[in-house]
């Protein structure tokens, strides 16, 4: 009798767990209160901190939303103040409720200063954690769409402070997750602004340990925004364990549930080079209707540059 | 021809803007947020530090201004255009290079229209694109060698030093097409060129720095016959500009379970010519008052060609990235004879083939390798070997070219080092290290050389006295 007690909680518990019950009743997303409105998921009481970072990572990759364009610059500024800045644009399509191969796809377009203008990256993040993306180039001076294996996840990218891992090839699959407590955050002084930001935030704060061995950080501590789960501060650890770099992402939260990221700071401890990104808010368009066939090799070969 | 020209291309856009967009021109007319400017001035300035040679000349002192301009005049309608000019001084700092009184006059400045190097209209819609005026068309995978990117002519003016820094647009030469791209499918799509205008390949002449070995040559031997007081005259029999001999290019581009593959073909005339003796007139040898004939011509060729790419996404290979174009060239026309000695030309096809690998190593070094191979249907002609075209040397059957192209990049990007090493299957082999600077958002600096060795009856060992530093200075705006 105790056996088929202990049977039936089993099969009972594997029928849920299949249908995915034990973690979407929290995490389904709130539907959209308008046509165009974006379906975000928001952190409930007692929620785990593994739920959170897939919120987090819901948010960071705009899946939200069907599509997602925006268009701002971002500024390199080393240690002695010397700057350098890039205006750019970026392009996403979320594919994942319509397709069983792609997660999504996204165009990064480079639109100045003059000796990269037009320089282009598609990429193809599939669903399979276990795969690499498909990355192609427009490169101006070839006039020429280049396909090229993803860079090494510790590359940064076009030399910024975010790597292309924390670019855009991090996935939830690659971290495990701790949850160190709920904290009110001080503030963060951007260097590139000179505004505080998110001072006295309520926060849900996370220890995400990579699992690939000797990687190229050992940790980081993360501070989600209690309200959407947003990453708002990262403090990234070298191999050491020292602190290594930091990141800022300041989120607007729209009313029709969208959660655009407008300016974006990281800072390399080590060296004092900061990155600034900043979007300008009336070029940011969410569901504006752009389809699959727009990230394709024949959008990169529009380029005129 | 200016009428045919005037009918095929100049007529269709002005009709598309007069008839279709007439309301959006209005309306946006002066719209300055329509409109994107860009350019640059650039120097660019070459040594020859060959120490053999013992001379440190100036191979170039290249000053060029370039302006480029975008108009939407609505959003999927675009007119486009790049002016440029350019002045090369080199000409007037050495005398030498004016071996011939024309030299300075065809390698010292812009050439003829060339300042306008690019002028199209553009019409984008999700399933056709279409872009029509002066463009680039590139076709294939290879870097730094032209195996199924045939569809522009190139200005050799300095071999291919330029080719090799990746500058291939800087290089090649625009010409007048319409350019339709159809997309049946998300990621399938259907190209189809039509090119009613021709240029040839500029090589530069003889007694120019960069000249290959078979111009200078065969201006030596041209010279002998000058001497002997024959006068030497030379018809180029280009096919001219018509729709009957106009190019027509089609491309099949699909990707497959991340398989990427093109189809091509290309119908149309060769953009290298090939010299035809017809005689000397009377009696048939060279004296004062006798008239030594030549024919440039210009073959039609069939190219049937495909490329792939495939980037290893997981397992063992992940982050190879996987590439080869290949080209059969029908009805192809090649010198033969013995080295230094054209006797006649044949008809003889080819097939070209290139097969690369890239990886990035240790974070951010990139490696990039290439075999490149040139085959010819067979090896000879009525007993005489096929000739190499820049060198005048005895073409082999099969000739190889191994490539590696390393590139890094320091300071968060500024500073980025690179090297490309070929090597030709005679043992000759040319390296191009480079390094360039972000001094500011707006200029570039880059430092680089061309260190060459080899028979200088070879590919890369004619520029064997060529050892080049070059410096360059960009500033955009």
């Amino acid at each position: 009798m105790k056996r088929m007690f202990c049977l039936l909680i089993f099969l009972w518990v594997s029928v849920l767990s299949a249908a995915g019950w034990t973690q979407t009743t929290a995490l389904t997303p709130f539907p959209p209160a308008c046509p165009g409105c974006c379906e975000s998921m928001k952190p409930y009481p007692g929620i785990s901190a593994d739920d959170l970072m897939r919120i987090k990572c819901s948010v960071k990759y705009t899946k939200f939303a069907r599509d997602y364009k925006g268009i701002g610059f971002f500024k390199l500024i080393d240690r002695k103040g010397f700057e350098r800045t890039r205006d750019w644009g970026r392009y996403r399509v979320i594919l994942n409720r319509e397709s069983d191969v792609f997660d999504y796809k996204d165009l990064v377009v480079i639109l100045n200063p003059q000796n990269i203008k037009g320089l282009s990256v598609l990429t193809w993040t599939y669903l399979d954690p276990d795969k690499n993306q498909e990355v192609w180039l427009w490169l101006p001076s070839l006039r020429k769409v280049r396909r090229i294996s993803q860079s090494e996840a510790d590359d940064p990218f076009m030399g910024t402070e975010w790597t292309t891992e924390e670019m855009s090839t991090r996935k939830w699959e690659d971290e495990n997750y701790r949850m160190v407590g709920e904290e009110i955050f001080g503030g963060y002084t951007a260097r590139v602004t000179g505004k505080t930001y998110y001072a006295n935030k309520e926060c849900y704060v996370i220890e995400a340990v990579p699992k690939r061995k000797d990687w190229y950080y050992s940790k980081r501590i993360v501070w989600l925004d209690k309200d959407f789960a947003g990453l708002v501060f990262d403090e990234v650890y070298d191999p050491a364990g020292r602190k290594w770099k930091t990141f800022l992402k300041e989120y607007e939260v729209w009313e029709n549930g969208c959660i655009p990221q407008m300016f974006l700071e990281g800072k390399d401890q080590h060296t004092g080079h900061v990155t600034g990104t900043s979007f300008e808010k009336e070029k940011i368009e969410f569901n504006s209707g752009l389809e699959e066939g727009f990230f394709t090799e024949k959008t990169l070969m529009r380029s005129k540059w | 021809m200016k009428r045919f020209l005037l009918c095929t291309v100049v007529a269709p856009v002005v009709v598309q803007l007069a008839v279709v967009l007439t309301p959006a021109v209005h309306a946006s007319l002066l719209d300055a947020d329509r409109l994107t400017l860009s350019g640059y001035l650039k120097n660019a300035t070459s040594i020859n530090v060959d120490t053999a040679d013992d001379m440190d000349e100036f191979m170039k002192i290249r000053s060029t201004v370039q302006l480029a301009s975008e108009y939407r005049l609505t959003d999927n309608i675009h007119l486009f255009a790049i002016l440029r000019q350019w002045y090369d001084s080199a000409y007037d700092a050495e005398s030498r290079w004016r071996r011939r009184d024309g030299n300075r006059k065809k390698m010292s400045r812009t050439r003829q229209n060339d300042w306008l190097r690019e002028c199209y209209l553009d019409y984008y819609s999700d399933s056709l694109d279409i872009r029509i005026g002066k463009q680039q068309v590139v076709w294939g995978t290879a870097d730094g060698v032209k195996i199924l990117d045939i569809i522009n002519p190139i200005d050799y003016r300095e071999f291919d030093f330029e080719l090799v820094r990746a500058r291939d647009a800087d290089v090649k030469i625009p010409l007048w097409m319409t350019k339709i791209e159809y997309s049946p499918t998300v990621n399938g799509a259907l190209q189809f060129l039509f090119i009613p205008d021709y240029e040839t390949n500029f090589f530069a002449p003889a007694g120019a720095p960069y000249a290959v070995r078979a111009m200078n040559a065969g201006e030596d031997r041209l010279d002998v016959l000058r001497n002997l007081g024959a006068d030497v005259v030379i018809r180029k029999k280009k096919p001219g500009r018509s729709l009957e001999k106009s190019k027509i290019g089609l491309r099949w581009l699909d990707v497959i379970n991340g398989f990427e593959y093109t189809l091509n073909y290309l119908h149309g005339y060769s953009y290298s010519m090939t010299r035809h003796f017809q005689g000397i007139r009377p009696f048939g040898v060279p004296f004062p008052g006798s008239v030594a004939s030549f024919e440039d011509r210009y073959a039609q060729t069939e190219t049937f060609g495909f490329s792939f790419t495939k980037a290893m996404i997981e397992g063992l290979l992940r982050g190879y990235n996987f590439r080869g174009e290949f080209a059969y060239i029908m009805n192809n026309k090649n010198a033969y004879g013995t080295k230094d000695n054209q006797v006649g030309v044949g008809k003889v096809d080819s097939y070209n083939y290139v097969l690369g690998v890239d990886k990035y190593y240790w974070t951010n070094w990139f490696f990039s390798f290439q075999l490149i191979q040139y085959w010819l249907e067979r090896e000879k002609e009525k007993g005489y070997h096929y000739l190499f075209g820049p060198t005048s040397d005895i073409l082999d059957r099969c000739e190889t070219i191994l490539s590696l192209r390393i590139k890094t990049d320091f300071m968060n990007e500024r500073l980025q080092p690179s090297v490309l090493i070929q090597w030709g299957d005679d043992n000759d082999w040319k390296m191009n290290p480079m390094v360039e600077y972000e001094l500011r958002d707006y200029m570039i600096l880059t430092w680089g050389m061309h260190i060459i060795q080899g028979h200088s009856s070879q590919l890369f060992g004619q520029y064997k006295n060529r050892d080049t530093m070059f410096f360059e200075v960009k500033v955009g705006f």
